[in-house]
Order: C-alpha cells, then structure tokens, then sequence
C-alpha cells in the first residue's frame, strides 16, 4: 500500500506528512478490503446509475445574462493583477 | 409559535430581532452557528429567519463548507436556495456547522468547532449537518434550518438531535451554489421542529432552475397534504433495518408505527436485501465524486493562498495538505485511488452496478407499500470522546440505515418518535421518487397525535 499512497497522493495534489501516509496506508488497507465484500454481489447485465433518477438533456436558449463586476470576481484573492488572477509558473 | 404562524402573524420586528440575536449567543457557545445578524425583508414570509448549512452560498456572507481552505471566502452570488429565500422575504441569519465538505457522521469533522448537542452537550449533533440540527433544537423561536444530505446527512442529525428533517427527492431542490460533496448524491432539504415546517421549508427552496439541469418542476403546495387522513396507507417495515439498530431504537420506532396502525394505516413486513451492500457501494461512489470535486480548491481565485510562487504542482500540493483536514484527505485519497486507471472497474463501475440493484430493490418495495418505516440511525447520539476514538469504517457504520435510500435518491422524512437512554430516537419514513407528499403526510399525522416534544432549556 506504500506505493500506492505515494502514487495517489501525487496524482490527488495533496502533500502528506510521513505520519499521515503511514495512517493513510493502514486506512486505505482497511477500508479497501471493506470494499471488496461487493465482488460477492452479482452485477452482470446491469446499466451502471450514474444518476439516480433518469435525467433527459434539456437545451436552453443561449442568452446573454448578467455577469459579475469585476470587483466581485477578484473579491475573494490578493493574487489579481491588470484584471488577471495569478498563479503559480507551468514552465 | 411555528414558523407557519410566524408569516401570518403581527411581528414586532425590533424585538424579535433581539430575541433571536439573544439566542444566537448560546448557539454560539455550543459551537452550532457562525452568526450573520437579522436584517428583515419584504415578502410574504414576513422576515422568517432561516440558518444555511455552511456549505451554501448566500452573497457576501462568509461560506466556508466547514474547511479551513475556505475560511475568509465571501461568494459574490446566491445560490439559487438562498435567492428564493430573499425573493420570498425570509432572512438569512446563520451559517451552521458541519463536518468538512460533509465527510462525516458526527460533525467531528468541522475545522471551526465540534457542533455539541443540546440534549446532552458531551454528546455529537449526527453530522454533516450537525450544526443545522442542533440549531433547530435549541432555539425556541421560528426558524427554518436547511441542510444538505449526500449520505444521511439531513435525517442522522435530525435523528439525533431530535429536530424534523427533510431529504427530497434528487433534484427537487437546486443545487446551484452548493459547495459540492458528490453531484449524483447531494440534495438540500429543510430542518425544523415540526412536519409542517420543513413541508413550508421545501415549498419555499423547490423547483425548476436553469441553472442546474438536473432540476425538475417541482409539485408546490407540500403544505397542503398536512391534517390529511391516513386510513388505508400501506406502510412497509424493512426486516433488515430493525436488526440492524439497538433494540431500545428499534422497539421506539416500533411504537410510533403502531400509533399509524392506530390511525388506520396498513402495516406489513417487506424485504430490502441490498441493505447490507449499500455502505460500502456509497463509500466508493460518494468520495470518488468527491475527488474530482475537490480539484478546484488549488490556492488560486478563492479561498487559502500564498505568493504563488515555483512549480504549480508544488504549489497546489503545499496549500491542498495544509488546507484539507484528515477526513478529507482520506476520502480525496479513497476517490482518486477508486477511479484510477486499474482499479476503475473494480470499484468505482462495480458500485454503480451494485447501486442499480439497490434502486431497484427500493422500486420492488414501492410496489407493495406507499411509504416504508424504519429507524432513522442504529443508536441514539454518541459521545463526542468516544466518536473520536472510532476507526473510519465504525464511523462511516452511522450511515448504515440512511445510505441506501440517499442512494437511491429518494425522498426521506425524520420525525422525533421517543427516547432511548434518555437521546432521541428518529422514524424514518422514506418514499418513492417524488413522493414527498405521502411521507409528510405520513410524519404530520404521527406527529400529531404524539404530541409536543418537549425542547432542552439551553
């Protein structure tokens, strides 16, 4: 479950501490195994429910509506400049 | 008075302002609440106060979803529950506690304060919304909670801490600026003291929204259905749900059911055999929408930040293991690991075939019977010590009776029904798809021949 952990915590983006992935690996172990009581559960021939209710796409007209101002869309980070929200480099 | 008084009534609105900020005091001090203040509003609820779970956004008022990665944020819009809120003239005055995005069980979760229930405060409120419910029982005035229920998390609360509380059906209610748990799960529903309140409460918030398209026309009128006769219901018991509860919870239930059969309803046994099943299945599906979900709290346009400074990944790491509790963590972890290439079907595919059956297994039911009764949680509210000391998998094990039905997106309806160690006990009355009405029709006539419950003094 080691390298699991590792492998999961990158691709989650989560930065662990080494006594959080040592509680992790033994969590996930038992939780895991939890899980694998459902392989017991005949399963074969049934649509999997994403939803639960029949959902049907519905289109709507494409109208212009109010937007927020620009104050409201940096209101809530100190990293705005000339109108744009900074991050962190790509390169 | 009920909330359903209060709208028809001659309030003095300067002095109840002051009663309820009287009472937001003691909510406080209980770790219930984040307090706005009451400001009334026009319209036919008359300024009727109404608390929101944490994770609901209302304009300009601090929403944090119970996570420390939110604190500080401020949405700059109305979810579309708070919008009819205002529109109608009810007024927003609190913002409850709940356990961190809703991963929990017990409200143990929450990074500003552990929710204390107001019939024993060594005892948790049933979480995630914890402090909804715990609001709801221990403030005497009119009031509307809502909460918002991905696995149980309207009806375990209310369960425990003895409040009414609603869970519709998937998509009666929008789900338009909710800080999301699970899409295909969460539903926002009311808390109140009584049935007729929360049928108030679903009257206010439901119906159709552009703006989540999983929306439906809703019924309205969920209020007319209250002092109808209920002679001829047929009411199912599930076999599995009263062996799986303590007997002291099982034979409370018991008796309110035997006060429907009183009052004319039919009462028979009937089978759910996916019951067992249904915790796991909720715990691979819930935490790997989950995770996809929590993607966009990256320290970037809201939320916990720093100079965003070096490597993006580095970045979003560093500020994702700072602001994200241990129970999130944990189900971020579960849900990436369910949907990773390799173990996708084995998890993720395979739960969602398991919920089919589950559906279906509900749908068999409703065949025979209009609503089902059962108890709402195992046991009554635990100790928040000895919450602390459990596992996940015996914390997640809180769920047990309520996650089938959220599976199911069903509509669930708790109503207090007695004591057991001197806790409350909730009956849990659940219906088919959009069937809201026959299950507070159900909750009104046990209700009123129960009678008044009789509130802790906080």
């Amino acid at each position: 479950m080691k390298e699991e952990v590792e492998r999961v915590s990158s691709l989650a983006s989560i930065r662990l501490s080494k006594e959080e992935k040592e509680g992790l690996e033994e969590d996930m172990e038992n939780i895991l195994d939890w899980f694998s009581r459902l392989d017991e559960i005949e399963t074969e021939d049934l649509e999997p429910a994403f939803h639960p209710i029949e959902l049907k796409n519905e289109m709507r007209e494409d109208e212009v509506e109010e937007t927020l101002d620009e104050d409201e869309v940096f209101q809530n980070t100190e990293n705005e400049e000339e109108g744009f929200f900074k991050g962190p480099s790509i390169g | 008075m009920s909330a359903r008084e209060f709208i028809r009534s001659e309030v003095d609105h300067e002095k109840f302002k002051e009663e309820l900020e009287a009472g937001t005091e003691k909510l406080r001090e209980l770790d219930l609440i984040r307090s706005l203040g009451y400001e009334t509003n026009d319209g036919k609820l008359n300024g009727l106060p109404f608390a929101l779970k944490d994770a609901i956004c209302s304009k300009d008022d601090p929403t944090y979803a119970g996570s420390k990665i939110l604190e500080g944020y401020k949405p700059p819009f109305d979810s579309t529950v708070a919008r009819r809120i205002k529109e109608k003239g009810g007024a927003i005055f609190a913002k409850t506690h709940q356990d961190e995005f809703g991963f929990g069980t017990a409200s143990i979760t929450c990074a500003f304060g552990t929710p204390k229930n107001p019939w024993d405060e060594e005892r948790c409120c049933g979480g995630s919304s914890g402090g909804a419910a715990g609001l709801t029982a221990a403030l005497d005035l009119p009031h509307i909670s809502l909460g918002e229920s991905t696995g149980g998390s309207i009806s375990e609360p209310a369960a425990f801490s003895g409040v009414v509380g609603l869970t519709p059906t998937y998509g009666v209610v929008s789900r338009y600026g909710l800080i999301n748990f699970a899409n295909s799960l969460d539903k926002i529903g009311p808390m109140a003291r009584n049935v007729g309140d929360v049928a108030l409460g679903l009257e206010v918030i439901s119906g159709k929204d552009k703006k989540d398209q999983t929306t439906v026309e809703s019924e309205g009128n969920y209020t007319e259905v209250l002092n109808k006769d209920i002679s001829g219901m047929k009411i199912g018991l599930p076999k599995q749900y009263f062996d799986i509860a303590e007997e002291g919870v099982s034979e409370a239930v018991m008796e309110a059911v035997d006060v429907m059969e009183d009052l004319g309803a039919e009462v028979k046994k009937v089978e759910l055999e996916m019951t067992e099943a249904a915790l796991p299945t909720y715990y691979i599906i819930a935490p790997s929408e989950a995770s996809t979900n929590l993607a966009k709290y990256c320290g970037m346009r809201y939320g916990m930040e720093e100079e965003p400074e070096g490597d993006f990944r580095k970045y979003f790491s560093k500020i994702r293991g700072e602001g994200f509790g241990e129970e999130a963590k944990r189900r971020v972890m579960l849900g990436t690991y369910t949907r990773m290439a390799g173990y996708r079907d084995k998890y993720y595919l395979k739960a969602l075939k398991v919920r089919r059956k589950i559906i279906n297994d509900f749908k068999k039911a409703f065949k025979e019977v209009d609503v089902l009764a059962a108890p709402t949680a195992p046991m009554v509210a635990p100790k928040i010590k000895e919450v602390k000391k459990m596992d996940p998998v015996e914390l997640y094990k809180l769920d047990k009776l309520t996650a089938p039905v959220n599976l199911a997106g069903m509509p669930q309806l708790n109503v207090p029904c007695g004591f057991h160690n001197d806790m409350p006990v909730g009956l849990h009355l659940l219906g088919d798809h959009f069937d809201e009405k026959k299950i507070l029709k159900a909750g009104h006539s046990y209700e009123k021949k129960r009678g008044e419950l009789d509130y802790p003094e906080v």
